[in-house]
C-alpha cells in the first residue's frame, strides 16, 4: 500500500477514537524517500512547499489545496465521536456531560465544529466551570477566540509583550532568540518591562509551551496557533500596534509581513 | 475559505514603513537562514500559474516592475545586493552563502534592470582562498550565474587547475561508492539513497563547473553519469499491510445511533 493511499485512509477521516492507531502504519513508512509534513495550519504548509521547494522540483507534486484535510468535513457519526472522547476523557462534573447529552446536535452541528474546539469546549470550559450552562457552551462555540482574547486583555504588558514578540520568530524557536527578540522589543516601551524568564514562566503552561529538542535546545511555542491567530486578529485591528509591529520586528516578522502581502495579493 | 494566518500592511504609511525595514536589512546582522527566509518570502510576490512560479520570459516584466508589490521585491533585492549586506556578514562559509546567491541570481531575473551584486568579487575571493573543495567550486559556480565576468576577472589558471583536480577525485570516488552498490547484496535503501544524492550534487556542481570554465569535461563525469543510471535502489524488506480501523460510520448504522453514543457518558 502506498504512502499516499495509507495517508488517504488514516487521515482523511480523523476521528479521535482511531486517528492514533491509523496514523501509526503512516509514520512506519516514512523513510529518506517519504516525507511527511503535516500542520494544523494552511499558511505553514505553503511556507514548507516555497521552503523546500517541492512543488516546482517533483513534476507532479500535487498542490496545497489537494493534500489538504479540512476539519470542518467529517460526517456527523465522526463529529459525535470526537465530542464523546473528549468529554469521556475530561471527566466532566454530571452537570457539563448533562448539557453535553441534551444539547450533543447542536455542537456537533455547530458551524464552528472543530475537533480542537471541542477539545477546548470541554477541558478549558467545562470542566473548569463550576455551574456550566448550555448559554456558556454556545457562546464559546459562537466566539472561540473570545477566552483567549479576555485572558490575553488581563495580562500585564511584559507579558503582552512576549506574546507579540513570539509573532517574531520562527516556530519552536530557541529560547534565546525569542529573549533577544523580547528585550529589543523592551527597550521601545515606554515603561519598564519585566525581565524575560519570570515572564515566560508566568506564560508557561497557559499561553505558551517549553520543550526540549532531541539536540537539547530549549524552544518555546503558542500552546495552540489558535493563539497565534488571536495576537494577528489584534494587530489587524490596532493600526498603532500593527505601525509599531512593523517598526521593531525581527527579519522572521519582515519575511512574514512580505508573504502577507503576497497573500492579499492572492486574495 | 481559509482565515488569514498573516499579517499585512493596510495602509500607504505602513507600506513605507515595511519598504524602509526592508532596505535598512542590508545594516543589520543577520543570519544566513534569515536571509534566506526574506528571498523565500520575496519569491511569494512573484506571479503563478496552477501553483508555479511564471518564468520571466513568460512575463512582461516592465508593466511587472510597475505594480506595487514589486517595490517591495525590488527593496529585498536590492537591499542584500548591497555592499553593506557583505560587511555585516563576512562570517558566513561558503555554504551559507551558496544557497542565498543561487536564490539571488533566480529572482534578480524578474527585475529591470537587474540588481549588481556589490560584493561578488569579495566573494570571489573568498572561494579562491578556500581550500579547493567542491563547496569553494559551488560558490564560484553560484556567483557565476550572477556576474560571470567577476570569474574571468579573478580567477586565474590555477585555480582552475585546482579545482578540477578536486572534482575529478570527488567524481572518483563517487564512481567507487556506485560500484560497491551496485557489487553489494546488503546494501540499504539509504545506502543507495545517500550516494543518489550526493552524487547529483556532485554531477550538478561539475557540471556547471565545466561550463563556465570552458574546460572539457573529464571521462570520469559521462562514467559517473551512466552509472547513476544503472545502479538499482535496493529492495527494502516486504511489511505487512497494516489494518486500519473502521470508523463510526463505516460501523453498523443501524446500531450506532447518536444517541447510543452518548448514552454512557
Amino acid at each position: 500500500m502506498s504512502l499516499t493511499t495509507l495517508l488517504a485512509r488514516s487521515i482523511s477521516r480523523p476521528t479521535s477514537a482511531t486517528h492514533g492507531v491509523a496514523i501509526s502504519p503512516v509514520l512506519a513508512k516514512i523513510d529518506k524517500q517519504h516525507i511527511l509534513i503535516w500542520t494544523a495550519r494552511h499558511y505553514i504548509l505553503v511556507e514548507a512547499l516555497n521552503e523546500t521547494r517541492l512543488g516546482e522540483s517533483i513534476n507532479n507534486f500535487p498542490g496545497a489545496r489537494e493534500i489538504l484535510v479540512e476539519v470542518g468535513d467529517l460526517t456527523i457519526p465522526e463529529r459525535a465521536e470526537i465530542l464523546y472522547n473528549h468529554a469521556k476523557l475530561a471527566s466532566l462534573p454530571a452537570a457539563a456531560r448533562g448539557i453535553i447529552k441534551a444539547r450533543f446536535r447542536s455542537i456537533i452541528q455547530h458551524p464552528n465544529f472543530t475537533p480542537e474546539r471541542i477539545r477546548q469546549l470541554c477541558d478549558d470550559v467545562l470542566r473548569q466551570e463550576k455551574t456550566p450552562t448550555w448559554a456558556l457552551v454556545n457562546r464559546f462555540m459562537t466566539n472561540p477566540t473570545q477566552r483567549w482574547r479576555k485572558a490575553y486583555n488581563n495580562l500585564s504588558r511584559s507579558e503582552q509583550l512576549l506574546l507579540t514578540t513570539m509573532l517574531d520568530c520562527e516556530e519552536d524557536a530557541p529560547l534565546k532568540t525569542i529573549q533577544l527578540a523580547y528585550e529589543q522589543r523592551a527597550q521601545h516601551e515606554r515603561d519598564r518591562c519585566l525581565p524575560f524568564r519570570p515572564v515566560l514562566a508566568r506564560l508557561e503552561h497557559s499561553f505558551l509551551q517549553v520543550s526540549r529538542t532531541f539536540a537539547g535546545m530549549v524552544t518555546a511555542d503558542f500552546r495552540h496557533p489558535s493563539l497565534r491567530d488571536m495576537l494577528l486578529e489584534e494587530l489587524r485591528d490596532d493600526p498603532k500596534a500593527r505601525s509599531r509591529y512593523i517598526s521593531l520586528t525581527t527579519p522572521v516578522g519582515i519575511a512574514a509581513l512580505i508573504r502577507g502581502q503576497a497573500a492579499t495579493k492572492q486574495a | 475559505m481559509f482565515p488569514n494566518h498573516n499579517i499585512s500592511t493596510q495602509s500607504p504609511e505602513e507600506f513605507a514603513l515595511l519598504i524602509q525595514r526592508i532596505r535598512n536589512l542590508s545594516t543589520a546582522v543577520m543570519t544566513a537562514s534569515e536571509w534566506r527566509s526574506i528571498l523565500t518570502a520575496a519569491e511569494t510576490l512573484l506571479p503563478r500559474r496552477d501553483g508555479k512560479r511564471r518564468s520571466p520570459v513568460e512575463l512582461d516584466l516592465s508593466s511587472l516592475n510597475q505594480q506595487p508589490r514589486m517595490q517591495l521585491f525590488d527593496a529585498v533585492l536590492r537591499a542584500f545586493a548591497h555592499e553593506d549586506t557583505y560587511k555585516h556578514n563576512r562570517r558566513y562559509s561558503p555554504n551559507d552563502w551558496t544557497p542565498i546567491l543561487e536564490s539571488f541570481a533566480d529572482l534578480s531575473l524578474y527585475l529591470l534592470p537587474p540588481p549588481i551584486l556589490s560584493y561578488g568579487p569579495a566573494l570571489c575571493t573568498l572561494a579562491i582562498k578556500e581550500a579547493p573543495t567542491l563547496s569553494a567550486i559551488h560558490l564560484a559556480n553560484a556567483l557565476g550565474r550572477i556576474d560571470p565576468r567577476v570569474l574571468r576577472q579573478r580567477i586565474r589558471h590555477q585555480d582552475l587547475e585546482n579545482w578540477r583536480d578536486a572534482i575529478v577525485e570527488a567524481l572518483r570516488e563517487s564512481i567507487g561508492t556506485g560500484e560497491h552498490l551496485k557489487a553489494d547484496g546488503d546494501a540499504t535503501p539509504d545506502d543507495y539513497d545517500d550516494w543518489r544524492s550526493h552524487t547529483r550534487a556532485v554531477l550538478r556542481i561539475a557540471g556547471d563547473f565545466y561550463e563556465w570554465a570552458h574546460l572539457d569535461p573529464p571521462e570520469e563525469l559521462r562514467d559517473l553519469d551512466r552509472l547513476l543510471s544503472t545502479v538499482q535502489r535496493p529492495q527494502a524488506p516486504e511489511e505487512e499491510e497494516p489494518d486500519i480501523p473502521t470508523t463510526a460510520d463505516e460501523r453498523d448504522p443501524e446500531y450506532w445511533t447518536l444517541e447510543r453514543i452518548f448514552e454512557d457518558l
